[in-house]
């Protein structure tokens, strides 16, 4: 009997590595041949039926990066790390990607007004301005030291005073630092961000009868707003508001 | 004309009449008149100073009279009243500033005062008045200020060169070095009373200058005296000028059209059209000298020059950049210097930015600033020092050639450098050369991210530190339920604990010790079961102590027997271990139905 329910899973393992492997083996032997096109090509359609693997698409934003189009290379690894936010991997290419992009540009183009990537992509006022780590930190130690305290003034009657003093700092920095933290989760990390796939022109207005606001370059990373027919409205890195093509913006963490 | 202006004047006065009758009294009342200065030249102005004093309080209305001033022109008034009130007087003053029309020795008549029906009366003063100094209206010109003065002019109407209208050039200095800055302003002067229509100056020819116009600065326009007339004075056009060359250069001699009308903007008068001219200004430019001149002296950059520079951070990381800033600013043509640039170095790499230039003026003098950025970005770790940047430039002031320059900077770079990029024309030569992280190679496709931001040590530490706060209380409660309830307990479970101890005892072979036990189990026993305590007393206390909780006579008479058999068996050591068996037998007995009687 053993023997039997034995081979089953054996199969249904066999089957499951068949139906999964062919693709990525796939895209694997394309790459380590220098096709990084095809790689990527077949990574991507891997991801519409894995669209929450991480490493799928750290491996399609590397494939894409090979292949020199550093804006969709930028997006898939900026949704790699919105999937996986220690994937160190992800973070050195991306890191990678961005420095030539802005070294290219920098060298190709003098011009006052492009916006290149940088790392205030997220610069959306004060909230983001304050590291989270140390928010986080805070709330950790005030939360403890908040129940250590509530625990020993219930449990003795000594220093009542002291130990009350306590309680009420600790109260006041957890409720500060846990306030921070749900501003933050309410307006910065419900926020949407898109890449920019390519060298585009940012405008005034959802149009191109509307004022030129900037030239953007590929990769830079914008929030997005609201949308007007085939035009994105996005922030971009400096705080500006403007409006880009629709087909030039790719959200992370989807497909498009 | 001047019969409207003494109108107007003889009005106001009158006007101050009426402000000053409520302040005006009968008892010892004092007029008195001063005025100061009692020499002045045309176009400046004197202070007529009027004191009424009233002693004690008054109702009776009052005038003031003001004397008619047809010579002279009001142009301030200020008015304070004060009380004194240990010598019960009311103080008024009135400041008048006057400014004369004419030349010559010229009366203010006396001022009256009327209380009642009384008249009081100051005395008339002579003011004299005498040509202005520079006659122009133009302020002192310093060592090299140098202004054109219309009434060094064949003067056929009092010092100014035309009765109606006249151009004229004005400039800060008439000498000066090679590419040394001039202020030049073309001026306008036309009569009071009338207004400039249309004025056509023409192109006007300015070379041998570099010159820049300056748009809107021009100020507002003023009053002058010149000669008998007043005039306005305003300006058409105000240049910055740069010799480009040495020798005598000049201003170019301006004829213009100007037509003038006369009246209001709702009265137009009769226009006419004159032609006018500004005569030419001569300017003498210097060469620069070549003794002291600086090797790397390039251009004619000459003015006062100040450079500074600005760097953002001192300490970066390998992957970051510094940016650098420098500001030069100078009083000279910035047209002349050349762009700064970074010297390359193997240390670092630079990106420069667009380079910003402006103007700003203060008071007389243009600035000219020139902001230049640039990223310095490290090639390796270590100390990147940025070298100082420098300018030498001719300083007119003082006559020689100096250096402004830049601070050397030191930055501290730490970390790893960036993974060492293209630097290919194309995207396709130059993707070779990213250095990235290989791919996976092994992907478990059935795993799924969160997508989770937030650290699992973090969610830890909310949800785990009030969940072991609930666990400390609930194991506090448990502990104080335990202690509260420790005696019923121990009275519950009196019996069979002493029945697990004796049947211990009835595997012993130490008679005396079995018996100690036996009796020291009995006690404990009585003492948890019923909670009495039965040591040190007889046996009858313990009778009736185990009666009075409930247990029946008979076997409490039967448990203090059987305690006195084991007393006696103990310390008589008689009998054997079948005795001791019994006994064993016969206390579990007996506890078994105090157990049963017992409350």
């Amino acid at each position: 009997m053993k023997y039997v329910l034995g081979f089953c899973l054996a199969i249904v393992y066999w089957v499951g590595l068949a139906s999964a492997s062919p693709g990525l083996e796939r895209a694997q032997k394309s790459f380590w041949s220098g096709k990084f096109g095809t790689a990527a090509a077949t990574y991507r359609s891997l991801i519409e039926t894995h669209p929450r693997q991480a490493d799928l698409w750290f491996n399609l934003g590397t494939a894409e990066a090979q292949a020199g189009r550093m804006g969709q290379a930028t997006h898939a690894l900026e949704t790699a790390l919105w999937l996986q936010p220690d994937h160190k991997d992800a973070r050195f290419n991306l890191d990678a990607v961005k420095a030539w992009v802005l070294d290219k540009a920098l060298a190709r183009s003098q011009a006052g007004t492009l916006v290149l990537p940088g790392s205030d992509d997220l610069g959306t006022g004060l909230l983001s301005s304050i590291p989270l780590t140390p928010i986080r930190i805070a709330f950790a130690v005030s939360w403890c030291l908040l129940f250590s305290c509530w625990y020993l003034l219930m449990s003795t009657a000594r220093r009542r005073a002291s130990l009350s003093l306590v309680l009420i700092i600790t109260g006041l920095v957890a409720t500060c630092a846990g306030g921070l933290l749900i501003s933050r989760s309410y307006i910065i990390d419900d926020a949407r961000y898109g890449v920019l796939l390519d060298d585009t022109t940012a405008y005034r207005g959802p149009g191109q009868q509307y004022d030129t606001q900037a030239q953007v370059s590929n990769s830079v990373k914008v929030r997005l707003g609201g949308e007007d027919g085939k035009w994105q409205q996005v922030t971009l890195p400096n705080g500006q508001g403007a409006w880009i093509r629709s087909e030039h913006v790719a959200q992370i963490g989807t497909g498009n | 004309m001047s019969v409207a202006l003494s109108n107007i004047r003889r009005r106001f006065l009158v006007m101050w009449a009426v402000l000053f009758a409520p302040l005006v009294g009968q008892a010892e009342t004092s007029l008195n008149v001063s005025v100061s200065p009692k020499r002045i030249e045309i176009g400046q102005t004197v202070t007529v100073n009027v004191q009424v004093a009233i002693q004690g309080q008054s109702n009776n209305q009052g005038s003031l009279e003001a004397p008619s001033l047809l010579d002279w022109t009001v142009v301030g008034q200020f008015k304070r009243t004060t009380y004194d009130s240990s010598r019960q007087q009311k103080i008024t003053i009135l400041d008048l500033q006057l400014q004369p029309s004419k030349t010559g020795q010229l009366k203010i008549s006396p001022f009256s005062l009327k209380v009642g029906q009384k008249r009081y009366k100051s005395e008339s003063v002579i003011v004299t008045v005498t040509q202005a100094g520079g006659q122009t209206g133009s302020p002192p010109s310093g060592g090299q200020s140098s202004t054109t003065n219309p009434s060094d002019d064949s003067a056929p109407t009092g010092g100014a060169p035309d009765e109606y209208a006249f151009l004229t050039w004005e400039i800060d200095r008439s000498a000066v070095w090679l590419g040394e800055p001039i202020q030049a302003q073309l001026y306008i002067h036309y009569r009071q009373g009338l207004r400039v229509s249309r004025l056509d100056p023409g192109k006007i020819d300015l070379s041998g200058f570099w010159n820049e116009e300056s748009k809107g600065e021009s100020g507002r326009a003023q009053r002058v005296q010149i000669g008998e007339y007043a005039f306005i004075k305003d300006s058409i056009a105000q240049y910055t000028l740069y010799p480009m060359r040495s020798g005598q250069l000049s201003l170019p001699p301006i004829e213009a059209q100007i037509e003038l009308s006369s009246g209001g903007f709702f009265r137009r008068g009769r226009a006419q059209t004159i032609n006018r001219a500004a005569p030419k200004l001569d300017i003498e430019v210097r060469p620069l000298p070549k003794a002291g001149r600086p090797k790397n002296y390039r251009g004619i950059v000459v003015g006062k020059t100040r450079l500074r520079g600005r760097i953002d951070r001192r300490r970066i990381k390998a992957t970051e950049g510094v940016e650098l800033s420098v500001e030069l600013r100078m009083e000279g043509l910035i047209a002349n210097v050349p762009e700064f640039k970074l010297p390359d170095s193997p240390t670092y790499r630079v990106f420069p930015s667009p380079t910003k230039t402006q103007s700003i003026q203060r008071g007389q003098r243009k600035i000219n600033i020139r902001k230049q950025v640039w990223l310095v970005r490290p090639n390796q770790a270590g100390k990147m020092v940025i070298p100082s940047l420098k300018l030498a430039y001719f300083d007119p002031g003082t006559g020689r050639y100096k250096t402004a320059r830049t601070q050397q900077y030191t930055v501290q770079v730490t970390g790893q450098s960036q993974p060492k990029m293209g630097d290919g024309s194309t995207d396709g030569s130059s993707r070779k050369e990213i250095k990235l992280h290989s791919i996976r190679d092994s992907i478990d496709l059935d795993v799924a991210a969160s997508g989770s931001r937030t650290p699992t040590w973090f969610m830890s530490v909310v949800a785990g530190t009030p969940a072991v706060f609930m666990l400390m209380l609930l194991l506090g409660m448990v502990r104080k339920h335990r202690f509260a309830t420790a005696d019923e307990r121990a009275a519950k479970n009196a019996g069979s604990a002493a029945k697990q101890r004796l049947a211990q005892i009835s595997k012993s072979k130490d008679l005396a010790d079995g018996y100690r036990k036996t009796h020291s189990i009995v006690v404990d026993f009585v003492s948890q079961r019923f909670q009495v305590n039965i040591k040190g007393k007889t046996f009858d206390q313990i009778t009736t102590l185990l009666m009075k909780t409930g247990v029946s006579k008979a076997t409490a008479r039967g448990l203090t027997e059987q305690m006195e058999a084991i007393e006696f068996a103990r310390f008589a050591r008689a009998g054997d271990a079948g005795d001791l068996q019994q006994t064993v037998q016969r206390v579990n007995e007996l506890i078994s139905q105090m157990e049963a009687e017992g409350q």
